[in-house]
């Protein structure tokens, strides 16, 4: 098991184990998320993804702009339904996602996750990073 | 400043076809579609149209037609010009019309990154 998987399972050992998790950042308007880390087989390292493609990130963000009618919302969980994303930055040059998937967690704890979330930002940042540089190296 | 959430595509020379839902007569001359992204349009008008009227668009693109609820966000004028343009967010009564305009904006996202990586 890598460091840094074994880094998140300590993280979120609470709430959700074993943890599925995939880390995409994009650095512009025009880009698409890169995969710099996958513990989760849907998606894959270095690995380019439309916003679109990315359900869980697209769930926040239609609810968030109010795009749908309340109604139709329970429906955009229909093909990621274990799936949870966190959004630990966004802004025009840099947006950094986390996609957690609790497919295999007898039960998911949303409070605890969501708490679990507020305290651990700056951790989430350094494992991030950590993805970040690791991928980088890989790839050399 | 807040990040927008989708990105937009120019759609200016694709010459969409649209009807907006207004109490005013409008020429296709007066007004174009300029922008498109999953959550607004960025429309070019005539000065002397009251784009505040806009509510409802229906775009008609090749075989597809979308039905849009629109809400007028900001405006600009465009100096020296008869011409303004005007920021619209949009929203989906029905689950099938959000569907419909999410393909089709997948389909500008492709055809965006295709011409990007010939460039």
């Amino acid at each position: 098991m890598s460091t840094l998987t074994s880094e998140i399972q300590t993280l979120f050992n609470t709430c959700l184990r074993p943890t599925k998790l995939a880390m995409f950042m994009s650095t512009s308007e025009e880009s698409d998320f890169k995969c710099i880390f996958s513990s989760n087989r849907y998606y894959k390292e270095n690995l380019d993804y439309p916003i679109y493609n990315l359900g869980p990130l697209l769930r926040i963000l239609i609810t968030k702009t109010q795009i749908l009618a309340e109604s139709s919302l329970e429906k955009l969980y229909l093909n990621t339904p274990n799936e949870i994303c966190y959004i630990h930055e966004w802004t025009d040059l840099s947006k950094k996602v986390f996609i957690f998937n609790f497919e295999n967690i007898e039960h998911f704890n949303n409070n605890m996750f969501d708490q679990l979330i507020l305290e651990s930002k700056d951790k989430l940042e350094q494992i991030f990073h950590t993805a970040y540089y690791q991928n980088l190296r890989d790839k050399k | 400043m807040i990040a927008r959430s989708f990105p937009r595509y120019s759609v200016a020379n694709y010459q969409l076809k649209f009807i907006l839902k207004s109490d005013l007569e409008l020429k296709q001359s007066d007004v174009s579609i300029i922008e498109v992204s999953l959550g607004g349009l960025k429309i070019k008008a005539n000065k002397n149209i009251n784009t505040n009227d806009f509510k409802e668009i229906f775009i008609g693109y090749n075989k597809y037609k979308f039905k849009l609820d629109i809400t007028k966000m900001w405006t600009e004028d465009v100096s020296d010009t008869e011409y303004k343009v005007c920021g619209f967010s949009t929203s989906f009564k029905s689950f099938e019309d959000y569907q419909l305009w999410l393909r089709f904006i997948k389909s500008l996202h492709l055809l965006k990154q295709k011409n990007k990586a010939k460039k």
